[in-house]
């Protein structure tokens, strides 16, 4: 892996050290938080959909047991919150894994039918044990502490976010980079060519998936803890969706495309709320647009253009 | 004791035989080869003993040990190694990966360790990447090494296959047509380049439509004809075997004979062209370029086709001859240029316009499709077409093409390579060419089939269709065509009539790289 890779790396980190200087005020702050979060999210997504080549629409789901099992598990049984996300975490990873084995003699329209069906499933479960969840009205979420001290200040949140974003892009960079990851870009390429040199083919998509919907459930309990309230719309069918569109619009199989995905479509709606009633469709436009004409991505195409890798 | 044992396997595709009863053994370190006529079931064979599909019957033993029904990783863990004959390259990743990627199973695949960069991950991966370098080198792709996957010629990548099957380290290596579309001076050099392998201690296992290669290569020989075991045995023994010199040159003498040669059953005719008056001119290119992105691939093409006129366009791989078709089709933008057609210009037509005004394609690689019927197909091919005369030319193609009536109901899928090739050439006889363009109709065909294919062309000819004819087969392309062009990378560089480029040798020069 070329020392080039990683200019991105140091970009982000440089950025991501000065904005608290630079922006003026504390809604800015929350939204780079957001931003930060829904990075990390769609980092593992692309792990899964960019370079597996596996699609999901249900990831919502996997993010919402994270933050239900952050509010559920301390509220209703006095667990710590640290080890409900871990517990959230497990519960998704079981269930991924369980499920994986039959999702995944599946392809294409069949695969993205299984997943949306188990977002759907999910996001009904939560729903409707309103004993425990609060229902379609949500819960509260006790604050995030560990060593008694408590994560409360935008501040404080910035800068963990800031370092599990800084952290996953490098972990993602080197992991597509290495002999597991070279197995998955494989059989995205050629399934029957990445068997016959000894990939276990049904073993590396299950194991992506796992690995993505944990990622996916621990950045929901992060999420739950910060927004400080969970609703079933965690882990609605759109919410899966507008993941998916991150990834897209900023790149299949891009590192870095993640992030810019994620930066894009978490700050545009704010940046065109002046349009008021119209700024769905000038949303739309523009994704629209982003599609036709750059239909590999922001980054891939642009890498392209200039001729460097990402 | 023998490295590879198989015993009576057979495999059904639906009712279709595809391998009978076949047994065989192979001894470690020698170089076998497995012939016969297209759709004998050599590659089906292939895929039985490298995992892909499961026999319905039979046993293979890999060192004593049953390995049928096992996945092609499982296989690959016991060393056996195997490329495609059409390519499967991963095109997503670097050409230096595709090779890496054949290490696989020699590397720490932990995903937490490599997420951490574990050093000794990085360490190994760095080893691996020089480690794979040198194979790319060994196969002769130097200068590839930085290359990305998909901006590789074709016949690198046939070596790109080899270089990452060799990174698996194999006891055991299967090639599936290692010189299939390749020229014959890449042929000569692949040749060699196996030849490395062999010496290296690998056992290769090869199928291969040159014989000048297998003779040349093999020290054991299985023929294949409709799935049953023909004839086994060195070089020698296997060329004087009369079964498989009928096998190969006609004079069938079997019952079954599925694909009965279409030689001279003069009962179907197309009469689409009224066999014409002294030939106007048809088809007139001139200055035709087309490029893919910043390569140029043609550089200015003039041609023109008489009504009534068989012309060959040949010339080595990569030359430019089915861009050019591309573009005269119009699925290829035209960067410069112009095409006249029946006088009338239609540089700015569309592609399925074109079709409309009588330029009918049969395309390379044949590009049937595979799971409608051959009917299906057929009709398909009249889309544009009236329906009161669908019938009829459908009756005449089935007449043409007795083998595609007898088996009109099942999938295209399902028929031989020489069969879907009439097939292509049927369905665009739907179309009611003014004028027919034939792609490489002979491209991976048992000598047998191409000389079917080439009769089928002749029989065109006499009922007057006037046929544009790309062949890498240049001379037996030459042999029945009126006229020809020579094609070298992009350019014209030969005109003729077909006799006078046959005994010309800058043609030959053209073909084999001198």
């Amino acid at each position: 892996m070329s020392k080039k890779t990683f200019w991105g790396l140091y970009l982000i980190m440089a950025v991501l050290a000065c904005l608290p200087w630079v922006l003026p005020n504390s809604f800015y702050m929350d939204l780079a938080i957001r931003i930060a979060i829904n990075a990390v999210i769609v980092l593992g997504l692309n792990l899964l959909i960019g370079f597996a080549g596996q699609i999901s629409l249900g990831h919502a789901g996997f993010l919402g047991i994270g933050a239900y099992a952050s509010a559920v598990l301390p509220t209703h049984f006095g667990l710590h919150p640290v080890l409900a996300m871990a517990a959230g975490a497990l519960v998704t990873g079981l269930l991924a894994a369980l499920l994986a084995r039959p999702i995944f003699k599946l392809k294409g329209h069949y695969l993205a039918m299984a997943t949306l069906g188990l977002g759907i499933i999910i996001n009904i479960v939560l729903r409707n044990e309103a004993a425990l969840t609060g229902g379609p009205d949500g819960m509260p979420v006790p604050a995030l502490g560990l060593l008694g001290f408590e994560l409360s200040s935008d501040k404080h949140w910035y800068w963990v976010v800031a370092l599990l974003l800084s952290f996953s892009v490098w972990a993602s960079l080197n992991l597509i980079n290495s002999p597991f990851g070279r197995a998955l870009r494989a059989l995205h390429g050629s399934e029957v060519a990445s068997q016959v040199a000894g990939v276990d083919v049904v073993r590396y998509k299950v194991s992506i998936f796992v690995i993505s919907a944990v990622f996916a459930s621990l950045m929901g309990s992060v999420t739950a803890h910060y927004v400080g309230f969970v609703t079933p719309n965690f882990a609605d069918f759109f919410h899966s969706i507008e993941l998916v569109t991150m990834v897209v619009i900023g790149g299949m199989a891009s590192v870095y495309g993640s992030v810019l995905g994620a930066v894009l479509l978490t700050a545009l709606p704010q940046a065109l709320a002046s349009f008021e009633g119209w700024e769905t469709v000038v949303f739309g436009t523009i994704l629209m647009l982003c599609m036709i004409f750059m239909p590999r991505g922001l980054v891939p195409t642009l890498a392209a253009k200039f001729g460097k890798g990402a | 004791m023998a490295l590879l044992e198989i015993k009576d396997l057979c495999i059904n595709f639906g009712g279709v035989k595809a391998v009978q009863n076949v047994s065989f053994s192979i001894e470690p370190g020698i170089v076998y080869a497995v012939i016969g006529p297209n759709g004998a079931g050599k590659t089906t064979l292939f895929n039985l003993i490298t995992g892909v599909y499961i026999p319905t019957s039979g046993s293979i033993l890999l060192d004593g040990e049953a390995i049928e029904g096992k996945a092609p990783n499982e296989l690959a863990r016991r060393g056996v190694a195997r490329t495609f004959q059409n390519l499967q390259i991963c095109m997503n990743m670097s050409a230096l990966e595709n090779v890496m990627l054949g290490a696989h199973l020699r590397l720490d695949r932990n995903p937490l360790k490599a997420a951490l960069r574990w050093p000794s991950i990085t360490r190994r991966d760095a080893e691996l990447r020089a480690e794979s370098a040198d194979l790319m080198r060994f196969v002769g792709l130097e200068a590839y090494i930085e290359a990305r996957a998909d901006s590789m010629p074709y016949g690198a990548l046939k070596r790109l296959e080899i270089a990452r099957a060799l990174a698996l380290k194999p006891r055991i290596l299967f090639l599936d047509e290692p010189a299939a579309g390749l020229n014959p001076k890449e042929t000569i050099e692949v040749d060699a380049l196996v030849r490395k392998v062999a010496d290296s201690g690998v056992t290769v296992v090869l199928v291969e439509h040159d014989m000048k290669m297998v003779m040349n290569l093999s020290d054991r020989i299985l023929v294949l004809d409709y799935g049953k075991k023909l004839a086994e045995g060195t070089g020698d023994e296997v060329r004087r075997n009369p079964d498989v010199i009928a096998a190969y040159l006609g004079a069938r003498t079997s019952e079954e004979a599925p694909s009965e040669p279409v030689i001279d059953t003069p009962s179907a005719t197309f009469p689409f062209t009224e066999p014409s008056l002294p030939a106007e001119v048809l088809l007139q290119v001139s200055g035709m370029e087309s490029c893919y992105g910043r390569i140029k691939a043609l550089k200015g093409i003039n041609l023109e086709v008489r009504r009534g006129e068989t012309v060959a366009l040949v010339g080595a791989n990569g030359a430019g001859k089915t861009t050019f078709l591309r573009t005269l089709s119009g699925v290829q933008p035209m960067s410069a240029g112009s095409i006249h057609f029946e006088g009338e210009d239609i540089s700015a037509v569309r592609s399925d316009q074109r079709m409309r005004r009588g330029i009918c394609q049969s395309p390379e690689g044949r590009q049937v499709f595979g799971p409608l019927s051959i009917e299906d197909n057929l009709r398909l091919g009249a889309y544009t077409q009236a329906r009161a005369h669908v019938e009829e030319d459908l009756a005449r193609v089935f007449d043409m093409f007795p083998i595609l009536k007898e088996k009109r109901q099942l999938p295209a899928g399902t028929l031989s390579g020489g069969q879907q090739q009439m097939l292509a050439i049927g369905r665009a006889l739907m179309g009611r060419p003014q004028m027919l363009l034939l792609d490489e109709p002979s491209m991976g065909l048992a000598p047998l089939l191409v000389q079917e294919v080439f009769n089928v062309v002749k029989r065109l000819k006499a009922q007057g269709m006037t046929i544009l004819l790309v062949e890498q087969n240049a001379f037996a392309a030459l042999a029945i065509a009126d006229r020809g062009y020579v094609l070298e990378t992009g350019l014209v560089t030969l005109t003729g009539t077909g006799e006078e480029l046959l005994s010309n040798e800058q043609v030959q020069a053209a073909y084999l790289g001198m």
